[in-house]
Parts: structure tokens; C-alpha cells; sequence
């Protein structure tokens, strides 16, 4: 049964049976096998959550090369569109705000300091994201990778209100399920594309770690002439000009 | 630069695959619960990649939604292509 989007959200909350229907929901990302059944999950958790509009965003930020944004929509289309078309993704302070900081909160407490950041928060508004709630999801260790679920009501002020507080725990639960379930995603997608062998992920495993030639060598039973043509295999496929980059590149991407 | 499409139906399990001859976009259609799925992907530096998923439960709501997309008037015949795939896995 589908939560009524015009009930406050104190209201939502404050069903006894609200934060179990939303659980089971969210305990169902782990289980879809492509990204239309995780959309369709994504679909089903934000009409139990009693919200209008979903978007979560899986992204890599760098320096010109080699981003990554992977969108999963479960809102008005035509704000992707635009938003793509203007490649806002360096001014999105809903991004910039889920690269640096965990907390689940009101979109209303992030600053637009710039016009570009403003024209991006009115494009949202427009197209249904009135009170929004923001909640990021980031991973440990070398991978690079962001999570941010942004949850729109089309009610100002819905999210700034009573009920909150238990909110924000679901919210966080549905980001994090789906930053994990898109981790792992693009991680066996890029290992696909690539070709990338267990080898492969070995010999930038050992790179990353510190080993020279020699060790890799050793451990993985190849002559040192095998090890430097697998390398210019690898920098060729990453893109990346030397074993060193291709390796922390793996790590940011997290194939390694 | 040709905009031409290809069309591969029943690629992987999934309903189409569409993708410009350049490279620089494509799309896999899938059929779901009473909804098309349209998964979009366009290659970005390097091995990075811009992608979005987005459904739709009529035929309507993608020509409104694709009102906004510029993709439709830089590939016209992708467009033509995707729109009725779109239509065939809304039909079944």
C-alpha cells in the first residue's frame, strides 16, 4: 500500500508500521540483478516513504578525466535532461555537499553561494523537488566512489518538519544500500568492458601496494618481460600513462 | 559524423539495444512491471561514464519527457529508433 504523499510526514512517520514497510523495501535493492529492477526498487521504497520524487546519483568526481555519473530516476525526467544538457555536475551543491560530509539533512541547510548553484537548486525546484532531503553514502578505503539519494516532496517545508529525525535513518539506509548495490555493479561492469583477468587485478593490487616488478614476478609466477607487457595492456586500458596511475586509478574505481 | 543507429533486439536477456555509430550514445531498453525501462549510457574521459535509468508507463510520458532532450534533434533516426522500441515493449 502506497503511503498518501499529502500526509505530513510526522504523520508518516508516526505509523507504527512505517519504518518496517519502508525496511522491507529497502532490503530488497540487495536482490536486483540489473539497474532497471534496482530503479524498480527505488520506485517502490520512495511510495512507501510517502515522497514524490528519488534520485540517486553514484559518482566519481576528478580532475577532467575519467567521472563518472551514474543516475538512477525515479522523478520527472525532463530535470536529467536539462540537468545533463547543462553538465551542472561541478555546480550541483547537492553533490559538491555529498562528496564532503555523511550527515543526512535538509536540502535547505546547504548553501548555493554561487549563481550556477542557484540555477541548479531552481531547476530542481521546478520540477518538483520543493523540500528536499539529502543523503549521501561514501566508501571506505581507496575507492573513490559517492553515493547521494536525494529524496523531493512538491510540499514546501515537508521535510523541515516533525519526523525528521526518524526520516533521515530511513533515508540513509535506502543511500547506503544503493551506493553499495552500485559499487558492486560497476565494478563487474568495468571489469567486463576492460577484460580485465584475476591476473590483471592481482598484478594493480600488488602495484598499489608497493610492489615492484620483481615481487609481482614472483607472486604471480610470470617473468619480469611477462609483468611489463601485461602493464602496457593495463595503461592502455585504463587510459593512464604509467603503472602507478593505472594502479591508483583501479583504486579510485574500486576494482581493487 | 554519421548519426546512424543499430538496433539489437533481444541482446543479453534485454529487450534493444540501440547505439549511434559514432559511439557517443546508447541505449538498452528493457521491458518491465507494466513500464519500459530506458537505461542510457555515454562514454565521458577516459573509462569514465555518464549513465541515467529512468521508466516510463506510456508512450506519452516518454514524448513528453523526451520534449527536453536535445539528444532527439542531434540523432534524429536514434530517436526514431529508440521511441519505437520504446512503443513495441510498452505494447507486449
Amino acid at each position: 500500500m502506497n503511503a498518501d504523499v499529502r500526509t505530513s510526514l510526522s504523520d508518516l512517520v508516526g505509523n507504527p508500521q512505517y519504518a518496517g514497510r519502508v525496511l522491507r523495501e529497502i532490503a530488497r535493492v540487495g536482490a536486483a540483478v540489473s539497474p532497471p529492477l534496482v530503479l524498480e526498487v527505488l520506485h517502490a521504497a520512495k511510495n512507501v516513504m510517502g515522497v514524490e520524487q528519488a534520485v540517486f546519483v553514484s559518482y566519481l568526481r576528478g580532475e577532467d578525466s575519467h567521472e563518472s555519473y551514474r543516475f538512477l530516476l525515479a522523478a520527472d525526467p525532463r530535470w536529467c535532461f536539462e540537468y545533463q544538457a547543462y553538465a551542472w555536475y561541478g555546480s550541483d551543491p547537492w553533490l559538491l555537499y555529498a562528496s564532503l560530509e555523511p550527515e543526512t539533512i535538509c536540502a535547505s541547510s546547504i548553501p548555493a553561494t554561487t549563481r550556477q548553484q542557484r540555477e541548479v537548486l531552481a531547476l530542481a525546484e521546478r520540477y518538483g523537488m520543493v523540500s528536499v532531503c539529502i543523503a549521501p553514502a561514501g566508501t571506505a578505503g581507496a575507492n573513490e566512489r559517492v553515493g547521494m539519494l536525494a529524496l523531493g516532496s512538491t510540499t514546501r517545508g515537508f521535510f523541515e518538519s516533525e519526523g525528521f529525525t526518524l526520516f533521515r535513518v530511513l533515508a540513509r539506509a535506502l543511500s547506503l544500500e544503493l551506493h553499495g548495490w552500485w559499487s558492486k555493479y560497476e565494478r563487474s561492469e568495468l571489469i567486463r568492458d576492460l577484460r580485465l583477468s584475476e591476473d590483471d587485478l592481482r598484478l594493480l593490487q600488488l602495484e598499489f601496494r608497493g610492489a615492484g616488478t620483481k615481487r609481482a614476478s614472483e607472486l604471480l609466477g610470470a617473468s619480469t618481460a611477462s609483468i611489463d607487457s601485461r602493464w602496457q595492456r593495463l595503461n592502455r586500458k585504463l587510459g593512464s600513462p604509467q603503472r602507478q596511475s593505472t594502479a591508483r586509478l583501479a583504486a579510485k574505481y574500486g576494482l581493487i | 559524423m554519421r548519426h546512424a543507429a543499430r538496433t539489437d533486439a533481444d541482446a543479453g536477456g534485454r529487450q534493444y539495444s540501440i547505439s549511434s555509430d559514432d559511439g557517443a550514445i546508447s541505449f538498452l531498453i528493457w521491458r518491465g512491471v507494466n513500464a519500459a525501462y530506458v537505461e542510457r549510457h555515454q562514454p565521458l574521459a577516459g573509462i569514465g561514464k555518464l549513465s541515467h535509468v529512468m521508466c516510463f508507463d506510456a508512450l506519452e510520458a516518454f514524448d513528453r519527457a523526451y520534449d527536453a532532450d536535445q539528444m532527439r534533434y542531434k540523432y534524429p533516426l536514434l530517436y526514431s529508433q529508440l521511441r519505437r522500441a520504446v512503443a513495441e515493449v510498452l505494447q507486449r
